[in-house]
Order: C-alpha cells, then structure tokens, then sequence
C-alpha cells in the first residue's frame, strides 16, 4: 500500500440486492484504499459490481440494495455510520462523481449553468454573481466556451456535455472524483481529449481519482494503481506498471490478453464462458468456472488476499503459476479447455 | 416552428369545419321532417314560410349549407323554439358558468393529483399509496351524478352545509349580471360542485404523475442530482417532478376539453344553469338552435383544450422550443 | 380465444387480478341467470298484504333493497340492470377493439395518405365531445340500447386505432416483418399474421378501458333520461329516483346501483391494471 495518507478507505463491505428472486450478493468483501491525489481504475466487466460499489460509496443504492457489513472511512468517519442529512452533506462536496452517460445525467428540462450552481447551492449559499463566475470558471477549465453555460444539455455535443459534467463534478473542489466510464458514448479522439484534460485537471487540482470502466488499456494509460472486479471481489490490485508486467491472477491475464496492443500481430483473445449468476450459492473462487488453472481447491475454498510486494494483493490459491500460465495464455486453446472442461 | 403552429392551426380549423359539416347534416338528413329541427313547428305558418326563405330553406342543400356557415360565422345560431329569443343571447352567460365550474375544478383536481402522485411515487410501495390506487380508482369508476347526488345528501341535506343546487339563491340576483359572481352566495353554491369535481377528476392526473415518476426513478439524472448532495425533496421537486409535470401538462387541456364535455352530468344534478345543463334542457324540449349551439360551444371548447395543449408542451419543454 | 385465455391466466397471478376477475365474473354471472332470479318482475307494482301499493318501503326480507315510490322491488331492477350494463359495455368494447384495431393496423402498417386519413378522422373524433355527442345523437334518433351501442363504439374506437397505429409503426421497422416480406408473405398475411398477434396485449388493454368507459357512459346516459325506455338499466333506477325527487328520503333505492357500477367499473379498471403490469415490463419492479 503507497504510503500517502488514504482519503477513503473501504473495509470488508458486503452488499445484498434482494429481489423477487431472492437475495443477490453482489459485492463480497471489498478492500480498496484511495490515496491523496491518485488516480486509481477499478475495472472488470459489466454486471460485475463496479456500479455498486461507485453507489455505495456515494450513498445511492436503489432501495432494495443493502449493506451488510463492512465501513467506507472517508478521513476518520465511516460514511455508513452518518444520519442521511450528514451523508447528504458529504456528496459532491467530499466526493463527487462523473457519470457514466453524460447524455442522460443532465437534466434535459434545466439549463446547465442552473444545474451546476444547484449542486453548490446544496452544500454553501452563493450569490448569482458570484455563481455565474464559478461556472464560467469552471466551463473554461474543462474547455468550454462559458458563453454555452445557459444553454440546455440537448444543445451541447457529447463531447461538451461530458465536459460539462466534468465541470459540475469539480464545482466543490472535492477531495476524489469518481469518473464511471466517463467516454463510453463519445468517438476515440473526443475520449483521448478528455482524458487528456482529465489527467491534467487532476494534477493542477490534486484531487484522488477512481476512473471506473471495463476498458483495462484505459486504467493502464490513466491510473498509476488498478483494481480488477471479477463478480462481486476484488480479485487483483496493485500498481499499474506490477500488474502490467507481472499479472499474478487468471482474470487480469485474460482481461490484459483481450486488448490488442498497439503494433502487434496477435488478435486480442475475450475469455471464453461468462461471470456467474449472483443468485446462485457461490462457493470457492468466482472465476473457477472460467479458469484454466482451476483446481479441487478453487471450487471449495475462497482464495484469501494475498499481499506481495509493492502493495501488490491477489486473491487467487495458484498466483505462484502466473508467470507460467502468463506465457501460454496467449493461446486460446488454454481458455477454450476450461469451459470444457466445466460443462462436461 | 412557425410551419409546425402553422400546421396545427390548420387542422384545428379543418377539425372544427368537419365537425360543423357533421352537424349541418345530422340535423337535417336523419329522420323525420328535416324542417322541424330547423324551425319551430310551433310558428304560424306565415312565420314559417319568413324563416324558411331567412335560412335559404327552400333553397337546396349545398346552398343552405353556405348559409349556415355564413350565419355561423357571425354568431347567428336562429331563434330558441323555447323562448323565441336569439339563440346566441341565451347561450352566452352559459359558457361563462360552465368555465367556472369546470376550470377550476379541474386546475384543484390536476394541482393535487400532481403532488399527491408524485410523492406517492417517490416512496413507492407504501400502505398509502395502495389505499390511494384503490379509492381514487373507485371514485374514477362512480359515476359522478351519484357521487353528486350522495354529496347532496350527505353535505346539503344531512349537514345542511351547502345549498341543494343552482348557482346563486333565487330571487338573490334578478338580473343577472357581473355582480352574481363575486358574491359570496356564489361561492357557496359553487364549493359542492367543485368539490366533486375535484375529487371525480383527481384519479387521471395522480395515477399518471405516479407512473411517470416510477419511471423517472430510475433515470440517471435522478441519480446525479441525488449524488449532488440535494435533499430528497429538492431531488423530487425540482427534478423527478418537474420533467414528470410534462406528459401532465400535454393532457391537463385535453381532459379539460372533455370535462367540459362531461360537465353535462354534474350540472344537470347540481341544476348548474351551465351550457351542459342548457343543452339537455333544449333536448328535452326539442329546442334544436339551442342543441346545435350548445353542442357546437362545447366542441370548439374542447377542440381548443388541444391546441392549448400543444401551445403548453412546447412552452414547458425546451427540446421542442429549439428544434 | 387465444387471447381471452391469456389475459386471464395473466391477470390471475396478481391478487388484484384475482379479486377483479371474480367480481367481474360473479357481475357476469348474475347478468346472464339475473332475471330467472329476480323475485319479481321489475316493472311489477307490488301490494303488501292490506292491498296497499308498497311505496319507498325501506330494505325487507321480501325486498332485499326495498322499492320505488311506483312500489317496484328495487333488488329485481337490480338484476336486470346488470344485464344492460354488461351487455351495452361488452358490445361497445368489442366493436370498438374491432374498428380501432383494424383501423390501427392499416394506419400503421401501410403508412402515407391512408395513414394520413384515418388518423384525420380521429383527429376529428377526438375533438368530438363524447356524450353530448351521443345525447344529441340519441335526440334525433331512437332511444334504445342498441343505438346507445352504436352511437358509443362510432365515437370510442379513435383511442384504440391510435394507440395499435403507434405500436405497428414500429413493429413495421422489426426483423420479422422483413423476413415475413422475403418469403413472399402479402400485406394481408404479415399485418394479420405477423402484426396483429403483437399489438393484441395492447388491444386487450383497451377493450378494459372501453368496457369501463362504455359502463360508465351507459349509465350516465341513462340518468339524463335519453337511455332505452324499455330496458332497465343502473342509470335509469337512479334517474328514477332522482326524478321522482324522492331519492333522498330513500338511499336503498339510489345507493345500490352507484355502488354497483363503482364496483364493476373498479374491477375492469384493475382487471387491465394487473394485466399490463405483466405486459408490460416498464412497470415492472426494477433490480
């Protein structure tokens, strides 16, 4: 773990949807430390919790999602332990969060600058001279001609609605951004400017970043520390440039193996099969089903986190054959011969 | 946009001639003398034959029909067989009662279902918001003379609260004028009325502020303004509720069309002297002018509650402002 | 058929739709066997043992709900009156699916100027003003239930013909449509074989709709006098009394068949509730 103070620390939380269908688990004891000014990416597929988690530490879950155990600290108080007005006081203002679809977040129906000066109005009082000047300020900080600030979000492009979000998200100069899958909707080079001002934000402004997204190569350019989900865990995390050179779990070589790298011949390889269903008893390792290194053990028996060096933490009983299984699972006979294997 | 009103217009007014034309030639093609529901049977002959060449009468159809657009087209509805009166003079102060009691009623019944649906919604599955499905649908399912008639007996003759009917008490106003309606005797006799109304009108717009918020629950920018630090109730108001007040707004003028419509019920148990009430009255006694009159005010009522309704939309929602 | 065996087993999973489906069904019931059980002729003047005419006689055992001021046994007006309301709402809502239906489909599926029409005429009818439409109507012609039958179905079908047009419009653009086209299916197969089954739950929606509106306006036609002299309907035991001036000295005579219509129009209105909440999935409780 970087020894920089840690601006928001989650311990062993669990959260539980419960739906007509039953209980489903869809968080299982996540530890994840964000540091003062860092960029960290949590990526995985979709459906694997990444959206759960973002809702858990802002405070949103749908009703029927609960938290049964575990503590998100934000400095020296657990979140989960606030009133819902205290909680209500901490968003945005501690934490505040680009969306994933920027083409829906804004209100269609209200003007931009209206929707900006809103947030900061929740958290301090702002005369509207003074609310016109942030927002212009703001608007020039994420590349926007201020002069657009009255208009309403159907006017603006995806590109400039992005940055408008973006603009709003730095309105209370939070302490972290969690920016979810803040390009998805957007072409690659409108995607590489915003990144580019992101990165550059972050650093002029010092805020800690959590950048969500299913794109490894994305957390690779951006983040100096990554965290991989797989169903609900976290199944891998530590400092970019470790996990890059060294993955130590199945799931992180497979994600890595998908992304075609630039200049390379190779076709990138997806992972055959797909995540299990959270409804389900989940016994043993999540990503057993899927894996090729597979044994008695991972289906019985939840791999522990085991830390390594440079804050560097798998949770994966065979992380010792990684280097080994690194080498030939360019091949995608080696994936293909798991699924196999579990459905005969 | 100007193309769009431009448009609308249009088929507002081809609506309004279609409506006309279907008028025109029920009065006259259906069976039974065509003449009597055009001219009082009741007249000496002499006068017959005057009115007969007055409305082009003996002339044929198509030209009596220029005729009656023409006589349309400067109030001109004939002469009451009832009272002898020109029809256009009997009719005016009915419109003006009708508005009072339909438009308000409504403007309560749209106010309070709006709120009273949109935080019902926000807290979906509640005990109160099955108990308020349940009643509001069963009052929607009464029909709404015996509602009245209940609120008559309960209210007026039970509690002796309110009046029994009419719109002010008689002999209070001999001539009726301005005046009548700022009394407070009025208002006594509209708050039943407008009360049944109210509560009879009050299921459409809570179950459809309801539904559209259940669906604005889950949109992302409900979730942004809520991770923005808004209270809950800044959330609802200023967000769930107002893009929800939208599909509420475009329907609000429509329904107000057919209430007036509908009015026909109440006004007859509330002996409301409105244009409902007048035109059940005529048919009682064969009035035709007064019938086609009334029932072409109430159509142009209704058909400009729609355009109304469009004219709104467009104000409320700035996505179709700028395209 | 088909259809009608859906919707129920649909509408039977919720226990909203259980208790409406049997309100409706025992409605039904009593309007088919309700006059072999009417103790009395409707229309019967009933003495009581002294030979005097039995007027507003409060609830008896031998007049479950009393009778009129003409000493008619409410309870057996009843009977037949709910023989009126569903009859007049079930033709109406039939006829009235049938001609939206059919109207919808064509409007959507071909398009252009027949779409263009057609939806002119609802245009048109939606600016009609419905029941003093049908009380003008009914002014000029015969006043009886299949006039009122006519009269409300000319003017009711405009909803369902726009709400089916929307719905083909875009099952038009499906892949399914297209494949139908490239075997060589005609317009007639692919809008009745492979549209129309499509926008049936749609239909079946607002046949409820039509049924409680056509309830509904039955009985207000009734109240205003204009309703079918010879038949006994709920609306006209209300107008009855009112014009009997006697209703409010007798509640058993003017409460009942109120209650009755709310009772039957709620259950149809939950009835379509409980069956679109199953159609359709927007309603559905999200995860």
């Amino acid at each position: 773990m970087s020894d920089t103070t840690s601006v928001i620390d989650v311990r062993n939380l669990d959260v539980v949807y419960h739906t007509a269908n039953g209980p489903a688990k869809a968080l299982f004891n996540i530890d994840m430390t964000i540091s003062a000014g860092e960029r960290i990416g949590l990526v995985g597929e979709s459906g694997c919790g990444k959206s759960t988690l973002l809702k858990t530490i802002m405070g949103v879950l749908p009703p029927n999602g609960e938290v049964t155990c575990g503590a998100i600290h934000l400095g020296s108080t657990d979140l989960l332990k606030l009133s819902e007005d205290a909680r209500r006081k901490t968003r945005w203002a501690e934490i505040s969060m680009i969306t994933q679809s920027a083409l829906n977040a804004l209100n269609p129906v209200k003007r931009i600058d209206a929707q900006i000066i809103e947030a900061v109005r929740a958290h301090r009082e702002i005369s509207k001279a003074d609310g016109k000047a942030l927002v212009a300020k703001l608007f020039e900080m994420v590349g926007v001609s201020p002069e657009r600030a009255h208009d309403y979000p159907h006017q603006f492009s995806g590109g400039m609605r992005q940055r408008a979000v973006i603009a709003m998200a730095l309105a209370l100069e939070p302490k972290v951004i969690i920016a979810d899958e803040p390009t998805t909707a957007l072409d690659v080079i409108v995607q590489d400017q915003i990144f580019t001002r992101l990165r550059a934000l972050q650093i002029e402004r010092g805020f800690s970043m959590i950048l969500v997204t299913h794109d490894i190569a994305l957390v690779v350019e951006n983040c100096g520390r990554i965290c991989v989900m797989y169903a609900g865990m976290i199944v891998e995390t530590g400092e970019t440039h470790d996990i890059v050179r060294r993955p130590r779990h199945p799931y992180t070589i497979g994600l890595l193996n998908a992304v075609s790298v630039l200049g390379s011949t190779k076709e990138p390889i997806a992972i055959p099969g797909s995540p299990p269903n959270l409804f389900d008893k989940l016994e043993g390792c999540r990503f057993a089903p899927r894996c090729p290194l597979a044994s008695a053990l991972c289906h019985g028996q939840v791999p522990p986190a085991t830390p390594l060096d440079n804050g560097h933490s798998v949770r994966c009983h065979h992380w010792e054959q990684a280097d080994e299984f690194a080498r030939r699972a360019s091949d995608p006979n080696v994936w293909g011969t798991a699924v196999q294997s579990e459905t005969t | 946009m100007s193309a769009f009103w431009f448009r609308r217009l249009w088929q507002t007014v081809l609506t309004l001639l279609t409506m006309l034309t279907l008028m025109f030639f029920m009065f006259r093609m259906l069976p039974g003398d065509p003449m009597a529901t055009v001219i009082s049977p009741a007249l000496y002959p002499k006068a017959q034959e005057t009115l007969r060449i007055q409305f082009g009468l003996d002339k044929p159809l198509w030209e009596q029909y220029f005729v009656y657009l023409k006589n349309l087209a400067v109030f001109d509805f004939g002469l009451s067989f009832h009272t002898g009166r020109p029809v256009a003079d009997e009719i005016s102060g009915r419109l003006l009662n009708t508005i009072l009691l339909v438009f308000p009623s409504m403007i309560a019944a749209y106010g309070l279902g709006a709120l009273v649906g949109a935080i019902v919604g926000w807290r979906r599955g509640s005990k109160i918001e099955t108990v308020l499905v349940f009643l509001s649908t069963s009052l929607q399912s009464a029909p709404v003379f015996w509602l009245s008639m209940l609120a008559i007996l309960f209210f007026s003759i039970r509690l002796d609260l309110f009046p029994i009917g009419h719109i002010v008490s008689p002999g209070m106003f001999p001539e009726e004028n301005w005046r009548m309606y700022f009394s407070a005797d009025f208002l006594h006799h509209l708050a039943l009325p407008f009360m049944v109304n109210t509560l009879y009108q009050f299921c459409f717009p809570f179950l459809l502020m309801r539904s559209s918020i259940l669906a604005t629950v889950g949109e992302d920018y409900i979730e942004l303004a809520k991770m923005k630090g808004l209270t809950d109730r800044r959330v609802l108001y200023h967000h769930a509720m107002r893009n929800s007040l939208l599909p509420l707004a475009t329907t609000l003028p429509m329904t107000l069309g057919w209430a007036v419509a509908g009015s026909v019920v109440i006004e007859t148990v509330f002996s409301w002297p409105g244009l409902g009430l007048l035109m059940v009255e005529a048919v009682g006694r064969s009035d035709y002018p007064v019938v086609q009159a009334a029932f072409l005010l109430i159509a142009v009522l209704t058909v400009a509650g729609t355009l109304i309704a469009d004219l709104l939309y467009t104000l409320l929602d700035p996505r179709i402002v700028n395209e | 058929m088909n259809t009608l065996m859906t919707f129920l087993r649909i509408t039977w999973k919720s226990t909203s739709g259980r208790i409406s489906l049997s309100i409706f069904g025992a409605c039904l019931v009593l309007a088919v066997i309700g006059p072999w059980i009417a103790p009395y002729s409707p229309s019967d003047r009933l003495y009581d043992d002294a030979g005097k005419l039995l007027r507003l006689s409060p609830p008896t055992w031998d007049n479950l709900l009393g009778t009129t001021v003409l000493g008619r046994d409410v309870f057996s007006q009843m009977l037949w009156g709910a023989r009126t309301a569903m009859l007049v709402g079930l033709l109406t809502a039939l006829g009235t699916v049938v001609i939206g239906l059919n109207f919808g489909l064509i409007a959507g599926y071909f398009g252009g100027r027949i779409d263009a029409i057609l939806m002119r005429i609802t245009d048109i009818l939606l600016g009609l003003p419905f029941l003093p439409f049908i009380i003008v109507l009914l002014s000029l012609t015969d006043r009886n239930i299949w006039t009122i039958i006519l009269a409300m179905t000319f003017v009711m079908w405009r909803s369902t013909a726009r709400i089916v047009r929307a719905e083909v419009m875009s099952l038009r653009q499906r892949q399914f449509v297209a494949s139908a086209r490239t075997t060589g299916a005609s317009d007639v197969d692919i809008l009745y074989r492979e549209i129309a089954p499509n926008v049936m739950p749609l239909a079946v929606t607002s046949i409820t709709f039509a049924l409680a509106w056509a309830i509904i306006t039955e009985a207000s036609i009734g109240f205003l006098g204009f309703g079918d002299p010879n038949v006994f309907s709920w609306g006209s035991i209300i107008y009855d009394a009112y014009a009997s001036q006697m209703m409010y000295r007798a509640p058993w005579w003017v409460v009942p068949p109120g209650v009755a219509i709310m009772v039957l129009v709620t259950s149809v209105y939950f009835m379509g509730r409980a069956y679109e909440e199953v159609i359709n999935p927007r309603l559905q409780e999200r995860m």
